[in-house]
């Protein structure tokens, strides 16, 4: 098992339906809650991965923008993006800059600003997320990509509108008891049920909603974590795939085939498999996708996503806890921040500092970061040194 | 008929396979063949992502096949007002391709259900604009 680079740092601004700060802010706010005061940390990063989807921005490459708010102008900057996984693209960056000997210490932040668009903005946009040639004039939305998934899943394995439900209630019930979450409301499942539909079978309550927010991450060689934290978060393992953009070129509706490659890259990189990981932050953007993503990380065979988590075992206590900071359904989902806070909520897991919804004991966790419906996918393996 | 013609609502202007929404206009929903390794594309494609020739041919996706998911849209985006609700569905055909469209109005009225024959048809639309639809064999 390799540890060859580490995360020292991880902080997030509060996710908000509506911030009443800018994206330079915003991006200082998650900065300044990764440092705790570390000025040292700060003052040590010698490049700056900025993540975020830029047509939610009304700002041009706000690359050196944010740079210019975390006093960071002078070292390079650029922006990646790869829709909802910017932030785990980030990661992957700052990781082979690292690994390339270009730099030492890399920040990589993310954020989203999506109140800054009216409605109407919102629902133009809304209509360009598939492949704008052949699939946007038929009016597909992301909401009506994953909702193809969820009826294929439904019609092969029996999963059934009840048990997407049972995904929401349990996301309800950490995000209550996360500061940092947008939706903290806890619902029932006839709560969700009763929802209004969206796209069948998905209702209102089934989809995250978007949030304003901003996380953050400093990343270092192994030399310089030694010398700047005595707790370093240590990157084992990264997968990265993709699928097409037209939803007609995929095989497969019953699974994400990008999550399932970039799976098996990281538990290989990594050297475990998915009975070593103690805890882990999967990409729900919709109800339907934790489910998939469970038995794409092989915390469950094909099918079984929803007896894994009906028997509990993706609850706190359970053999494989899941989304126990709320997930994207209950944080909010600001799309280029999104990846950094699954990264953050896991880092914490493993510093034990997650009070009420800490996993006893949690030694190695994974992330797993959707871009569209798998046309972009990322599974992240960490460790942490505590015995 | 331009490409710019394809569709409820179009963002792509041109193309090289522009031809595709004239094909519409006579009946036809066409994939594209290469000629040179007979790799057949939907959405059609001018380059042949197989072996990389630039030579393409139309060939005609007029045979029954089956649906493989659908969705009942009930909040659409900017431009499809008019349209709600509608049923977004997938359904592979037996020339080995797989498509992306909505089903027929009359098909989204009955209960449409995964494995349900469909064939493709050719939807003529208000202003000059065509696409096409999953319509009852
Ligand atoms: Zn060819």
């Amino acid at each position: 098992m390799q540890k060859e680079v580490a995360i020292i740092a991880a902080g997030q601004t509060p996710f908000t339906r509506r911030s009443s700060s800018s994206l330079g802010e915003l991006c200082f706010g998650a900065w300044r809650d990764a440092l705790r005061g570390s000025v040292v940390i700060g003052k040590s990063v010698d490049a700056l991965v900025v993540c975020s989807a830029p047509e939610y921005d009304r700002q041009r490459s706000p690359a050196g923008v944010v740079a210019e708010s975390l006093g960071l102008s002078g070292r390079p900057v650029f922006n990646v993006e790869s829709l909802c996984s910017s932030g785990s693209s980030g990661l992957r960056t700052a990781y082979s800059l690292i690994r390339g000997g270009l730099h030492e210490v890399v920040a990589v932040v993310g954020f989203q600003k999506m109140s800054e668009l009216s409605s109407a903005e919102v629902a133009e946009r809304m209509g360009r997320s598939g492949d704008v040639m052949w699939e946007s004039p038929f009016g597909l939305t992301q909401p009506a990509g994953f909702a193809l998934f969820a009826c294929a899943h439904m019609e092969a394995y029996g999963t059934s509108e009840a048990d997407l439900a049972e995904v929401r209630v349990k996301s309800s019930l950490y995000a209550e008891q996360n500061e940092h979450a947008a939706y903290r409301k806890r619902f029932a499942a006839e709560d969700i049920l009763a929802s209004a539909p969206v796209v069948s079978p998905l209702k209102m309550l089934d989809c995250c909603a978007n949030a304003d927010g901003a996380a953050a991450l400093i990343v270092a060689s192994r030399a310089a974590a030694e010398r700047l934290t005595t707790d370093p978060v240590w990157i084992l393992g990264l997968g990265a795939a993709s699928d097409s953009a037209t939803l007609s070129n995929r095989d497969c509706f019953t699974s994400l085939t990008s999550a399932r490659v970039a799976a098996e890259q990281a538990y290989r990189m990594a050297g475990v498999g998915p009975g070593d990981i103690n805890v882990a932050e999967v990409h729900d953007c919709f109800t339907i996708t934790e489910i998939i993503a469970t038995e794409d990380l092989g915390f469950a065979p094909p099918g079984s996503g929803v007896r894994l988590l009906r028997e509990g075992q993706t609850r706190l206590g359970g053999r494989i806890p899941v989304n126990v900071d709320g997930g994207l359904l209950g944080k909010g989902h600001p799309v280029g921040a999104t990846g950094l806070s699954q990264l953050r909520t896991i880092v914490r897991q493993l510093r034990g500092e997650c009070g009420a919804t800490q996993v006893q004991g949690a030694r190695i966790g994974l992330v797993h970061n959707l871009g569209g419906p798998g046309i972009y996918a990322f599974v992240t393996i960490l460790g942490s040194d505590r015995p | 008929m331009s490409f710019a013609d394809f569709g409820v609502r179009s963002f792509v202007p041109d193309s090289q396979v522009g031809e595709f929404a004239s094909h519409l206009r006579q009946g036809k929903v066409m994939a594209s063949r290469c000629r040179d390794c007979g790799h057949v594309a939907f959405p059609p494609r001018s380059g042949c992502t197989n072996c990389g020739s630039a030579a393409f041919e139309w060939i005609a996706i007029d045979e029954v096949g089956r649906l493989v998911t659908y969705t009942r849209v009930e909040y659409g985006p900017a431009g499809f007002e008019a349209e709600l609700p509608y049923v977004l569905a997938i359904a592979r055909f037996p020339l080995g391709v797989t498509v992306f469209g909505q089903l027929s109005r009359e098909l989204a009225q009955t209960q449409p259900h995964v494995g349900m024959p469909v064939k493709l048809a050719a939807r003529l639309l208000a202003n000059n604009r065509a696409s096409y639809h999953f319509v009852q064999p």
